[in-house]
């Protein structure tokens, strides 16, 4: 008790040079906290786009289907079977097919390589929300043949619905097929890997440009609690020939490393803010231990000790590091917990940076995670990092020799 | 039993040419109830012998013991609880944290004593015997230099020590303000039995010890008992 009350007012009497000290703790605790929100908002943004727009929770795709870039083959497609279907009518909440494949789209003398996602009008928004979908004109539906493009198509081309694209591709056989299918609308999902160079048109129409037929390229399944993607992946294992089944977790996790390489990045400036922050901590209390040299000869005179003074020190490095870290916590956990709410509209980001967002799937609103684990680590760090800062000074401090640290001027 | 002995016990600082012996070769000892006072010039040794018999330093040769124990044989920690429970310091600077209160000051001296009890209350009594029952909220800053040194009296005397060391403590007082606080270390001597050592150039302390012991270059040269000191 007598080192607590002693400890504190000996920090708050040098008040300018403690807060001095203490920002950067402050500084280096709300990055971190920011940072964890952040990436951990950005990751579940891609999660939840991935999810929402192209995978599903659980997805079934030809075997050694390629990952990366605008490569959709069609050479091997998959069916399913009717015991299969009822499995999955009874055992997931909504499932979906659909035939991904890459076109050769012309308008008069331009041509451009276009993403085609054939859907199924009945069940596919069902497994693919269309909450943050605009469309200009109309989507596809039933037999009718019509096609919706990206924003980035509408715009290279310059056309707009009731104009009229010539989508020339291979089929599942290898010919090469052509057909000038109308444009029923702009459509624009928010999720950059659709809306820079996609297309949509429904399975009726697909059948006849890639000649399907009752085939498909993916079969997308939506579960009630993402959480059990692993146990329906794996009963889903070997009921569809010719298929790989892959859960959201391995469909992202390829998307979330350069979240992970972000979030490694602010943790090295977190880390330098701190390293600045203990300079500043380690620097002040050894201040103070010179300054007050008779002071701890006194209180050594008195009985107190070596570990005493050590033990005083410290506590004053941890006073600066509790309330620099509760102080970074407030204000970072703050700014996180207003996003966590109202979200940030990154609409403009996503619409100047449209190659930089090609490939990842984003949804426009971005939700930061507040998360009280990161807050309460990011404090333990911030004190941790105060008191290994006080070590030093307060070990000096406890080697004065009594004798002469009374007497010092 | 002397409360304290030293025995051929010397001091030296630094090494080779830059050698100084601040103390040779003293022997003495310090019996419980004493009203003692060190004197001497500048240089002779009297803070270094205060410095040995109050637990701050030790010998580079000879012997002190404290009470039946060599001091040779304590542990810092112990050395630390032997001063935290049977010495009194009062220094020429008084020597007050700055941070607390008179009151807090004294309460510091019972706290690092491991006293049990209402240590709030002795504190305020502590103060109250030295004329500054009104003053225990104020800090060290809002006191007179006199004031000060009663609040130092006070938390040397609280813990109901068996020696107090009092270094020149009269040295940055005022001639009243000094007799005042002779007037009341005496009147703690003969009341409460209350050991006294001092190191002193001042003459008015001189003239009110029993016992007066002059060092000189180190040594000492003189130890003289007397029988009624002036008042």
């Amino acid at each position: 008790m007598l080192t607590l009350k002693l400890a504190l007012r000996n920090v708050f009497r040098q008040y300018g040079r403690t807060t001095l000290s203490m920002v950067s703790i402050i500084f280096g605790v709300a990055i971190i906290i920011l940072g964890r929100g952040f990436v951990g908002g950005v990751k579940e943004n891609v999660i939840r786009a991935q999810v929402d727009s192209m995978s599903g929770h659980v997805l079934l795709r030809p075997a050694r289907y390629p990952d990366v870039g605008l490569q959709h083959p069609v050479d091997k497609l998959l069916t399913v079977d009717g015991p299969t279907r009822a499995w999955l009518d009874e055992n997931t909440q909504a499932w979906t097919r659909r035939t991904l494949f890459v076109a050769r789209v012309v308008h008069e003398q331009d041509a451009l390589r276009v993403r085609v996602i054939g859907f199924n009008p009945d069940t596919d928004s069902a497994v693919f929300p269309r909450k943050s979908w605009h469309v200009e004109g109309a989507l596809p539906y039933g037999d009718a043949d019509g096609v919706v493009i990206s924003p980035g198509v509408a715009r290279i081309f310059d056309v707009a619905a009731g104009d009229s694209l010539v989508f020339q591709t291979r089929t599942a056989d290898g010919a090469i097929n052509a057909m000038r299918v109308q444009v029923t609308g702009v459509l624009r999902t928010g999720n950059p890997a659709f809306d820079g160079l996609g297309a949509l048109m429904a399975e009726p129409l697909v059948r006849r440009l890639v000649v399907t037929g009752e085939r498909f390229s993916h079969l997308a399944v939506r579960l009630d609690d993402r959480a059990d993607a692993g146990s329906v992946a794996a009963a889903l294992d070997g009921r569809v020939a010719g298929a790989e089944v892959r859960t959201w977790v391995q469909e992202t996790a390829g998307l979330l490393e350069i979240q992970d390489l972000r979030q490694r990045v602010l943790d090295i400036i977190a880390l330098v803010l701190m390293a600045i922050a203990a300079t500043g901590i380690a620097n002040t209390v050894l201040m103070a231990a010179y300054e007050r040299i008779r002071e701890i000869g006194t209180l050594r005179a008195m009985g107190l000790t070596r570990r005493g003074v050590v033990g005083l020190f410290m506590t004053e490095g941890a006073i600066m590091g509790v309330v620099g870290s509760a102080i970074g916590a407030i204000l970072g956990g703050a700014v996180v917990r207003k996003y966590a709410t109202e979200g940030i509209d990154l609409t403009a980001a996503i619409q100047g940076n449209s190659d930089a967002f090609q490939n990842i799937p984003m949804s426009v609103m971005l939700y930061l995670q507040f998360s009280n684990a990161a807050i309460v680590g990011a404090v333990i760090f911030g004190v941790v990092v105060a008191v290994a800062a006080s070590i030093y000074p307060a070990v000096i401090a406890s080697r004065m020799r009594p004798s002469e640290a009374v007497r010092a001027s | 039993m002397a409360i304290c002995e030293l025995q051929e016990a010397s001091r030296t600082y630094g090494s080779g040419a830059t050698e100084v012996r601040a103390l040779d070769r003293v022997s003495i000892a310090f019996e419980p109830g004493e009203f003692t006072v060190i004197g001497g010039p500048s240089g002779s040794g009297k803070t270094t012998l205060l410095n040995l018999v109050g637990l701050l330093d030790e010998p580079t040769d000879g012997t002190v013991l404290f009470g039946d124990k060599n001091v040779a044989d304590l542990s810092s920690r112990q050395q630390a609880h032997t001063r935290a429970q049977r010495i009194g310091f009062i220094f020429q600077s008084f020597n007050l944290i700055p941070v607390l209160t008179a009151q807090e000051n004294v309460e510091t001296a019972l706290h690092l004593a491991g006293a049990s009890g209402d240590r709030s209350a002795r504190a305020v009594k502590a103060l109250q015997d030295v004329g500054l029952g009104e003053l225990t909220r104020r800090r060290p800053g809002e006191l007179s230099g006199g004031q000060q040194q009663r609040v130092a009296v006070a938390r040397a005397l609280v813990k109901q020590p068996s020696l107090v060391i009092a270094d020149e403590p009269t040295a940055n007082l005022d001639s009243a303000t000094g007799t005042q606080i002779l007037e009341l270390m005496r009147r703690m001597n003969e009341e409460h039995g209350v050991t006294f050592l001092f190191s002193t150039h001042d003459p008015m302390v001189m003239e009110r010890a029993r016992r007066v012991i002059t060092l000189r270059d180190g040594r000492l040269v003189s130890d003289d008992v007397r029988a009624g000191a002036s008042r």
